[in-house]
């Protein structure tokens, strides 16, 4: 920053006149002499390996990442701000996948998000860049020292990008993530793959992932990216295959079974034209519009068949089914909870 | 209104989705008790659940929707309502949801259990206008 700022003031306003072509941005203290870009997500994943028993390589990614980088017209002073969610991770095993979002592994619920911060840089001789910066995982925040390749940026038929590569090693206790460590289990050490492509400026719509602006709101749909509703349409139309309106749970990859399950709120296997509708209404209300006149309420209405269930009795174990006191006995349901 | 009706309706609570989970948008403490994380696991939620209980002596058998949220989102229950299935597994009554809608809920679940057991609501210590669960 120092050195770019004491260039600047050598050469005069002369140089701050030609580079202002740029439209501004919103933090103040990146001046026109960054380029910025922002993360695509739909584009970008992070990567991450650790030893299973001791010697079995196992991977995993994080599918959603947000974040900008500023590459700098002049000088070595690559920033990068980058926010990954912790509820996109992927193993391939749904188990596992829930596990990791607990307090054994990234503790979620509290910790939604892993960052990263620059904080300086320089070119090493072969042309990648040294970043120190800030990472937080778990709450925890370290300072680390990576090397960065930069591919671009390049003006493309989709408007000017950069790639940004990056891989490393961390030790999870150090971030305070000792779960299964001790016996060997998972190894404390993580190699990481950090693999982005960043779209100049106000990208893409899936881009559109800053730090900061994926808090409130939409925190479900593990993996599937629930927060665009437009895409999560998009999604759940293309599960059916033939077309008929309606989507049999056998049409839905293993992957999307747990969004299947919140689509189909009567749980008989297939996700009707109005459950598909009812989730459209669930979806156009969280995209922003919060008035009570926009809310609509997609509960059952009177004389609909109540949505059948197989619910656990918190004291006992036992399983209780709605349908069982179907002929026998109303029954009166209080939803609610604690807080 | 589970005592009065106790053998003639099943009633049970349905443990979902906290309200105000304190890592939520809309955090709200419980005077005297830890801050609740929206928990991830069914044992987590299982957990909260028994302190509701506890706290607030709920004699009701309670359930516990899965840590998928569905039977919560099927009824679309956020933040508390109340329903009452009938004996052809139709919604009878639909409750509005909380906190404006629950007792209304409350008040119309009574109604409708008088008047399918008006024996059992003359013996009542508690009149349906009244409406406690």
């Amino acid at each position: 920053m120092r050195h770019s700022l004491s260039m600047a003031l050598l050469c005069g306003s002369g140089i701050l006149m030609l580079a202002g072509g740029r439209p501004a941005d919103a933090r103040d203290d990146v001046s026109a002499n960054y380029e910025t870009f922002t993360v695509d997500a739909v584009h970008s994943s992070v990567l991450f390996r650790v030893t299973h028993m001791g010697v079995g390589p196992f991977w995993g990614r994080f599918g959603t990442i947000g974040g900008t980088v500023d590459v700098p017209k002049d000088g070595d002073d690559l920033k990068l701000e980058l926010e990954v969610s912790i509820d996109s991770v992927d193993t391939g095993i749904s188990q596992l996948d829930e596990h990791l979002q607990t307090e054994d592994f990234f503790h979620a619920s509290k910790f939604p998000s892993a960052t990263f911060k620059s904080r300086s840089a320089r070119k090493n001789s072969d042309g990648t860049y040294r970043v120190s910066g800030d990472l937080t995982i778990r709450g925890v925040t370290k300072a680390v020292d990576v090397d960065v390749s930069l591919a671009g940026p390049v003006d493309t038929r989709r408007g000017r990008k950069c790639g940004i590569e990056t891989e490393f090693v961390l030790k999870r206790a150090e971030f305070e993530m000792m779960y299964g460590a001790q016996g060997g289990m998972v190894g404390d050490e993580v190699r990481l793959i950090v693999a982005l492509e960043a779209a100049a400026g106000q990208g893409p719509e899936e881009s559109a992932g800053g730090p900061g602006m994926r808090r409130g709101g939409m925190r479900a749909g593990r993996g599937m990216g629930m927060r665009d509703p437009k895409k999560m349409m998009e999604r759940i139309k293309s599960m059916d295959k033939n077309g008929d309106g309606k989507i049999e749970s056998s049409e839905v990859p293993e992957m999307m079974q747990r969004m299947f399950k919140r689509l189909d709120a009567n749980g008989d296997g297939v996700a009707d034209e109005k459950e598909i509708e009812a989730m459209q209404e669930r979806m156009r209300g969280r995209s922003g519009r919060n008035d009570q006149e926009s809310r609509r309420d997609d509960a059952p209405s009177v004389g609909a068949k109540a949505p059948a269930f197989k619910l656990k009795l918190l004291a006992s174990e036992e399983t209780v089914e709605l349908a069982s006191f179907k002929g026998k006995k109303p029954v009166v349901l209080i939803f609610g909870s604690y807080t | 209104m589970a005592a009065t009706y106790g053998d003639a309706a099943e009633f049970y609570v349905v443990y979902i989705k906290e309200a105000h989970a304190a890592d939520g948008d809309r955090p709200v403490p419980i005077p005297d008790e830890d801050p609740i994380y929206e928990p991830k696991s069914l044992v987590e939620r299982k957990a909260v659940a028994k302190k509701c209980v506890a706290k607030l002596n709920l004699e009701v058998p309670c359930l516990v929707d899965g840590i998928d949220n569905a039977v919560g989102e099927a009824y679309a229950a956020m933040p508390d309502r109340i329903f009452v299935v009938d004996m052809e597994g139709k919604i009878a009554v639909r409750g509005d949801p909380g906190p404006r809608g629950f007792k209304p809920g409350v008040d119309e679940t009574a109604r409708w259990l008088a008047k399918r057991f008006p024996d059992r609501a003359n013996s009542a210590s508690v009149q349906p206008e009244q409406g406690e669960g």
